[in-house]
Parts: C-alpha cells; sequence; structure tokens
C-alpha cells in the first residue's frame, strides 16, 4: 500500500472526477443549451429592433449591456442551483456514498474538490452569456465597456455564493432532487422576497443575495442611483405609498456575495464533516 | 500486523441503543464472522469502524489510529464494503477503479496492473461501460474490485454476498478465503453460517446490541454438537426400522425415502448409526442437518432476552 497521500493530490483526484461526472450528465449540456437559447433568442429580438431602434433604447453601450445581462443572475442561479444541489447529498442517500465516504479522504478535501468544479463548470456555462452580451454590445456600438470585465467578476462571485447556498442545502438533504429544487426555491423565490420587503419598508436589503447580486448590472449603469425614493398617490385623500429603490455599491455588493460565500461554505462543510450516513 | 479494536463502542439513536459497549480485540492475518439477527448491531459496528457513524462512547481503532479522531489515518489501510455501495453512475467501471486507486495514491501502473488483475478473478463486465448500465452484481464486484486494488490489510465486510447469484458467491468467496491466507484481517458480518463456516476462524456473536460471544470456529463446532442427521435411503425404508437402529432417539419422515433422525450428537453414534442406516437399505446420502455454527447462533439467540415492546403510537 502506497504511503498517505497528500490532501492536494486528493482534491485534484476529486475535482477531476466531479467534473468528468458533469461533462458526461445532461447537466452541463443542458445548462449550456439553455443559456445559448436564452442569449439567441435575446440576440434575435434584438437584431429585429434593428441598430435604431436599440440605440434609442440605450444610448450606450454600458445601458444596452446592463440591459442585456439583466437575466444573467437567473442563468447563475439555475446553473449553481443544478450543479451544487446534488454535490454532497449523492454521498449522504447511501450508494455511491458508502464507497466513497469509506475512502481515507477528509470530507473537507472532497468538498473542496467538487465545489472548485462545480465553480469551473458553472463559469464556463455563465460565461456563454457574457459572450453573447459582448458580441451584442460590438455588433450594435462597434464597443464592449471595460466594465464588463467587472461586472463578470461579481457574476463569478455570485456564482460562488450560489454554489456555496445549494452545496449547504446539499449537505442537509439525502435526496439531490430535494436539494435542487429547495436551493432554486430559496433563490427564485425567496430572496427575491427579501428584497422586495426592503422596497417597501425603507431599509436597504443588505441581507439578500438577490440585493448583492444587482451589483452585476448596477456596475454597467451610466445613471447609477444607490438610493431612490419614489411617492405614490393612493385614493383623493392624499395618502401616499413611499416606495424605496436601492442599488448596491459595486463594493457593497461584492461584500454582500463575499460574506454568503464564506458563511455558507464553513455551514455546509460543517455539516457535511459531522453528518452521519445512516441511509 | 493488521489490528481492529473496538472499546466499549457505544451507539445510541434517540432513545435506542444500537451497540451496547461492545469491546474486541482483532489482529493479524485471520478471518472473522460476525453474526447476529437483523437489528443486533452488526452493520453499525462498521460503520462505527468506516467513520459513518460516530461513537455515543468508546473508540474504534484500526491499525491503533482512532477512527473517529482521524478517519484519513484511521482507513487507509482499511477496505470496506458497508450497505450497499454503489459505484457514481456517470462513470465507467474503468473509472470507478482508477478514482479509487487516485484516492488511496497508487500509481497508473498499479491501478492498470490491479484493474487487470482483479477484472479477471472477479470477472468483472465490461469495464468502459457505465456502470449505470450494469446489473446489481456486476456494480458490486466493481466496487469489490475497487476495495482491493489498493491491496488493504483490514477488510471490513457487511454480508459481501447479499443479493449475488450462486456463480457470483462462489468467485467472491474464493478470494476472501484467498485474502486471509495472504494474512489480511477480515471482520464480515454475514447470515450465511455455512459460508462463515468456510471462510472464518472465529465469530463474534452479537444481539441486542451486545457481544455474547467470541470463540473459533472449531471450539464452537466441538461444543455445540449436532443432534440432527439427515439421511436418504435408495428405496423405501419403514420409520419403525429407523427408530429401532440404536442410538436414534427420534424419527422424522421428510419423504418415503427421506427421513432426519435425533441422536446423542457423539461422532462414534453417527458411525454406528450409518453402519445400521446401510443394514436397512442401500445409503445414497449422510449428513448433519445443521451446522455446530447454527447451533451455536440458534442457543445464543434463544437465551437471550427478547427486545423490548416498541412504544405505544400516539
Amino acid at each position: 500500500m502506497a504511503e498517505p497521500i497528500r490532501d492536494l493530490q486528493q482534491l485534484r483526484t476529486a475535482f477531476v472526477y466531479q467534473l468528468r461526472s458533469y461533462l458526461r450528465t445532461w447537466r452541463f449540456l443542458g445548462l449550456l443549451l439553455f443559456v445559448a437559447a436564452v442569449s439567441t433568442v435575446i440576440l434575435v429580438v434584438q437584431l429585429h429592433n434593428g441598430v435604431a431602434q436599440v440605440t434609442a433604447n440605450h444610448p450606450s453601450a454600458s445601458d444596452e449591456l446592463s440591459a442585456y445581462l439583466a437575466e444573467i443572475t437567473n442563468v447563475v442561479v439555475i446553473t449553481g442551483a443544478f450543479l451544487g444541489g446534488d454535490a454532497l447529498a449523492v454521498d449522504l442517500g447511501g450508494g455511491p456514498g458508502y464507497l466513497m465516504l469509506s475512502q481515507p479522504v477528509r470530507r473537507r478535501t472532497l468538498f473542496a474538490g467538487r465545489f472548485l468544479a462545480a465553480a469551473l463548470v458553472g463559469v464556463v456555462v455563465s460565461g456563454v452569456y457574457y459572450v453573447f452580451a459582448a458580441a451584442t454590445v460590438q455588433y450594435f456600438y462597434g464597443t464592449v465597456p471595460a466594465a464588463i470585465l467587472l461586472s463578470v467578476g461579481l457574476a463569478i462571485l455570485f456564482l460562488l455564493a450560489v454554489l456555496a447556498l445549494a452545496f449547504f442545502f446539499s449537505s442537509f438533504f439525502k435526496s439531490p432532487g430535494v436539494s435542487i429544487v429547495s436551493t432554486l426555491l430559496i433563490l427564485l423565490i425567496g430572496f427575491p422576497i427579501l428584497t422586495e420587503a426592503g422596497t417597501l419598508s425603507g431599509v436597504e436589503p443588505w441581507y439578500s443575495l438577490d440585493y448583492g447580486s444587482q451589483a452585476i448590472t448596477s456596475v454597467l449603469a451610466s445613471n447609477f442611483t444607490h438610493e431612490t425614493v419614489s411617492h405614490l398617490g393612493l385614493g383623493r385623500k392624499g395618502a401616499t405609498l413611499t416606495i424605496y429603490t436601492f442599488l448596491p455599491y459595486p463594493w457593497e455588493g461584492a461584500l454582500i456575495l463575499a460574506v454568503y460565500l464564506v458563511v455558507f461554505v464553513a455551514l455546509s462543510l460543517a455539516v457535511y464533516r459531522y453528518r452521519e450516513v445512516r441511509a | 500486523m493488521p489490528k481492529l479494536a473496538a472499546e466499549g463502542l457505544t451507539k445510541r439513536f434517540a432513545s435506542t441503543t444500537a451497540l451496547d459497549g461492545a469491546s474486541f480485540r482483532l489482529e493479524g492475518g485471520t478471518a472473522v464472522g460476525y453474526l447476529g439477527p437483523n437489528g443486533a448491531g452488526k452493520t453499525t459496528t462498521l460503520k462505527l469502524f468506516t467513520g459513518f457513524l460516530r461513537p455515543t462512547a468508546g473508540h474504534a481503532s484500526i491499525n491503533d489510529q482512532d477512527v473517529a479522531a482521524d478517519p484519513k489515518a484511521a482507513l487507509w489501510e482499511v477496505g470496506a464494503l458497508v450497505e450497499t455501495p454503489e459505484p457514481y453512475p456517470a462513470l465507467t467501471g474503468r473509472e470507478t477503479l482508477s478514482m479509487i486507486g487516485e484516492f488511496r495514491g497508487l500509481s497508473r501502473e498499479q491501478i492498470r496492473d490491479g484493474t487487470e488483475r482483479y477484472a479477471n478473478e472477479l470477472e468483472l463486465p465490461p469495464l468502459d461501460r457505465r456502470t449505470a448500465r450494469l446489473s446489481k452484481g456486476q456494480r458490486q464486484r466493481i466496487v469489490l474490485a475497487g476495495v482491493l486494488l489498493c491491496e488493504p490489510t483490514v477488510l471490513l465486510l457487511d454480508e459481501p454476498t447479499s443479493g449475488l447469484d450462486p456463480a457470483e458467491r462462489v468467485i467472491i468467496r474464493n478470494v476472501l478465503i484467498r485474502l486471509k491466507r495472504e494474512g489480511r484481517l477480515l471482520l464480515m458480518s454475514s447470515h450465511l453460517l455455512q459460508e462463515v463456516t468456510e471462510i472464518c476462524d472465529r465469530v463474534i456473536f452479537i444481539n441486542q446490541g451486545k457481544i455474547l460471544l467470541e470463540d473459533s470456529v472449531a471450539n464452537l463446532e466441538s461444543r455445540f454438537r449436532v443432534t440432527r442427521l439427515e439421511v436418504e435411503f435408495a428405496r423405501p425404508v419403514e420409520a419403525a426400522s429407523l427408530a429401532a437402529v440404536p442410538g436414534v432417539s427420534a424419527v422424522e419422515a421428510l419423504g418415503p425415502t427421506r427421513y432426519r433422525l435425533g441422536f446423542g450428537g457423539a461422532e462414534d453414534d453417527r458411525s454406528r448409526i450409518l453402519e445400521s442406516c446401510q443394514k436397512l437399505a442401500p445409503v445414497s446420502s449422510f449428513s448433519r442437518a445443521s451446522l455446530g455454527l447454527e447451533e451455536a447462533y440458534l442457543d445464543l439467540v434463544r437465551r437471550a432476552p427478547l427486545p423490548p415492546p416498541p412504544p405505544p403510537p400516539r
């Protein structure tokens, strides 16, 4: 028997085989097709509108890019949920877990290898959306704003935070399906509700991952305003409804995303490490 | 020398004590059967030794490494088949074996040679096929090949032939016998007492979470005498004639030519009964009706107090 090998070598093995698993299954191809389809639909609509209308709607390339990237958060959420939702649950429901977790590998090593593989695949899938966005803006405006790099950086950070959350759910549930659905529900419905609560209450929703992710597009907006207050008239007696709209500063968005990433990686690692396999 | 030790090993699930202060120490190249009825605590013990569960109290150690404290070090020389391990369905059999080998630090050559070796010995299915497309028995043999690939000195096996067809059982039994002869330490749970008798040198009996007995198979075979014989004649024989045979205490007809006979259990008596039977009619088969191990098992299980009744439904 060989001498015990270092965690780093085992991490590489976990990464390689998780990556292979993603590439083999419908998930990578499905996500890639999904993103390509969404991007193509947006591109076709823009082409149909023509250069004059597109440039009239969005005077600058940054505004056009910001509008195009409105769906990037959904793309990242769906990608992250499908890649991370079952990454740990697959071990906790028995079957493959009884093979893998009886190997002399620290669970944190398995976690790290799988997380990196999911992150790499997620970056590729989300990157396709960015490629379409950049190509469209180049076509209509003849230039691509440099701020797209900042947006890409924030999108990657958001992807990592989403994966951390998905891994957290994955460490809780034995069923990969339940884990994926829970992640999607929380990210697509739960967090947006939290953010909207801020709109009505006037409290900046810095606690919401969804709010932090808005920095991905707000970093491109030419007329960025952190807080907008508008009053909506209600009936004849002069009653008004005050609506607050917040947009995170880039640093603020990055901080929110980073905190989610760190907290949920720590939580999911702790749960995965101490979780017993009883199935 | 491979070592396996349980010291006051206890596992509780809510109000249920699955394992209650189990202690034993196994050393060297030997095969030990871990026997007990369903729910006795066998799988719980094996799960504690492989880190799937954490002990409520006590210690499980392998080669002097505490499993709960440092599972990586403790499991380094361990091959385990606990519950029903499955390969990842997206990977092929060859990739499954490579992955396990790489996790264990084997070189490419070692993995390739080991794969070829066990492909022959375990009659593995085509290794370039995804494991999702293989039968349960084929997947189980690939998992076993993965367990053996790294030449573990300690093997923890939870009913290793469960769910396999007779031919697959023979293949795996032969591999286990070879491993024991090579000086590996095997701890295997099984309900197949014939299999345990063939493979194991020692047995540990467990029931209701408590270790009841640890002894060698040879000792148990002599302590728990088989007191029933089965005899089959080439032509029908009167039961009354058999009852008159010296040494026969009871006769039970299993068919017109087959009988189960009660006797004292002594080897001499057995020989004399055979001689007498041959005088009645040609004997086509004559054997013990059970194994010594089976007698021991039944005796211990019967002596154990009944489990507490389940709590009333709310």
